[in-house]
């Protein structure tokens, strides 16, 4: 949970009448949904999962975060055509409130994934065809390291504390670690076949790394950099993509897109707690900072899937764009 | 030895399972591909060499892709140590063809799904079906792959695992 979500929580008793107990205790917010062929983010109101806004964003919408402060969304965009940098390659900011553009970044060609570092100053992207990883300054709008990772670079996080940004390469099957007070790969470890997606746990000691061919998800020690283990996501046959961990750090959410699943799974024993059916080639993943709900973006379905998490079932199911890739919720 | 390239029995399981066309090949690779990473290894070799992928610079890069991943995760560049990881039960691969791919046992030869093929008169190609197809819940993925093929019972190959 973010300091400004605290902070919300805390000061709303003193500015709101008091409400009723089920009332605080649901979801509120915005979840924002990238939508690679309708070229558009899909704004829902989390409290009544309608879709209340739609936000062009000039080009296929992929990779999707909020910044900490929850004021602006960063998207990332590209033309229909990989390998060739287009005038639509790049991450854009939206401003949350206005839901206009504000801001364009380059970061090269076919941007797809990223992440932001938690002081909200830097974005980590990689890319795919050049087989690096940009860090760009989010205040100058400069490139500041392009760094060689591993062979079509991938899914990228940052570790809780922001000193390290684990980068993953889909066809050398390596999670490349980079030092982001050097901006320099300190690190090159082997996992699972055609790693997507990486996601830390809240105090950062393990980092789950999705595997979409090898269908597991490899599980690595931070501060040894060994893998403990592997996790087969629906025996070894799902293809898992997306992951989230909860805030409490207590289970992981994975995605999974060929059999259509999310994998509920508890980060400490790393057992299969439940394989919930949601839409049709799930990818992206998002939970409340509650915890209290995960959304999935279903590729094929152009819908998303809200799971509670407390029942590990479905509870509703809303009409997107077309072909929603990811989501990020505030 | 090790045979990454398809049998010419897995070529004859994949059309006959298809029930192709009489004009239809089944080839190991195609350059119209898109799954899976697919395209961008398509886009990456046309960049690179100026031509499409076909189904023999597949067979070229995988052959070498396995050799350098093998190297990797054995350790080791001595060739018993490599074989001995690329027969070890659990050893799988990534090819961009979404299924993983592996030796089998009996033959060396490596499980991977074909394509069939169409080929336009322009010269042009077209992938009609990927082979085998899904199979149930219950089958594994490395099942599958084995309805292509010669199995361990028909297999006139006697080798040491």
């Amino acid at each position: 949970m973010s300091a400004r979500r605290w902070l919300v929580v805390v000061l709303l008793p003193l500015i709101l009448p008091p409400r009723t107990p089920t009332a605080t205790t649901q979801a509120s917010g915005l979840l924002f949904v990238s939508n690679e062929l309708s070229h558009d983010v899909s704004v829902v109101n989390i409290a009544t999962n309608t879709v209340i806004a739609t936000i062009p964003v000039g080009g296929r919408a992929r990779g999707i975060h909020l910044s900490p402060d929850g004021k602006r969304l960063y998207v990332a965009v590209s033309d229909d055509k990989p390998q060739l940098e287009g005038s639509a390659d790049a991450i854009v900011a939206v401003d949350v409130t206005s839901k206009k553009v504000i801001a364009t970044y380059r970061i090269g060609s076919d941007p797809e994934q990223f992440a932001i570092t938690p002081d909200g100053a830097r974005i980590y992207a990689s890319n795919e065809d050049g087989g690096t990883a940009t860090a760009i300054d989010l205040q100058t709008r400069k490139q500041i390291a392009t760094l060689v990772v591993g062979i079509e670079p991938e899914g990228v996080a940052v570790s809780p504390d922001g000193r390290w940004v684990y980068v993953t390469s889909e066809t050398s099957n390596s999670v490349s670690i980079i030092d982001a007070h050097v901006n320099k790969v300190v690190a090159n470890l082997l996992v699972d076949l055609r790693p997507r997606a990486a996601a830390f746990t809240p105090d950062g000691s393990r980092a789950f790394v999705t595997a979409e061919v090898g269908g597991t998800v490899t599980v690595i020690d931070t501060k040894t950099r060994d893998i403990i283990t592997t996790i087969p996501i629906d025996r070894g046959e799902g293809k898992p993509v997306g992951v989230v961990v909860a805030p409490d750090g207590k289970r992981l959410y994975v995605a999974s897109g060929r059999t259509g699943t999310l994998s509920v799974i508890d980060a400490k024993s790393y057992k299969r707690l439940a394989s919930v059916p949601v839409g049709r080639r799930p990818w992206g993943v998002a939970i409340t900072g509650d915890g209290r709900y995960v959304y999935t973006a279903n590729g094929l379905s152009n819908d998303v899937s809200v799971i509670d998490t407390s029942t590990n079932r479905v509870v509703a199911t809303i009409k997107v764009g077309g072909r929603p890739w990811g989501v990020a919720v505030r | 030895m090790f045979h990454v390239a398809p049998s010419d029995e897995m070529y004859r399981d994949a059309l006959a399972q298809a029930n192709a066309p009489a004009d239809a090949k089944a080839a190991a690779w195609d350059p119209s591909l898109t799954r899976f990473g697919a395209d961008t290894l398509n886009e990456r070799f046309r960049s690179r060499f100026g031509r499409a992928m076909t189904a023999d610079a597949w067979l070229g890069w995988v052959a070498i892709k396995i050799l350098w991943e093998s190297s990797l995760r054995a350790r080791s560049t001595d060739s018993r140590m490599l074989m001995q990881y690329m027969i070890r039960d659990g050893t799988r691969f990534d090819g961009h063809k979404g299924r993983p791919l592996s030796f089998r046992v009996w033959d060396h030869q490596l499980r991977q799904p074909l394509y069939v093929v169409s080929s336009g008169t322009d010269g042009s190609t077209r992938v009609i079906a990927e082979m085998p197809a899904a199979g149930s819940d219950e089958e594994s993925s490395r099942e599958a792959l084995d309805r292509l093929g010669t199995t361990a019972a028909r297999s006139a190959c006697r080798m040491s695992p």
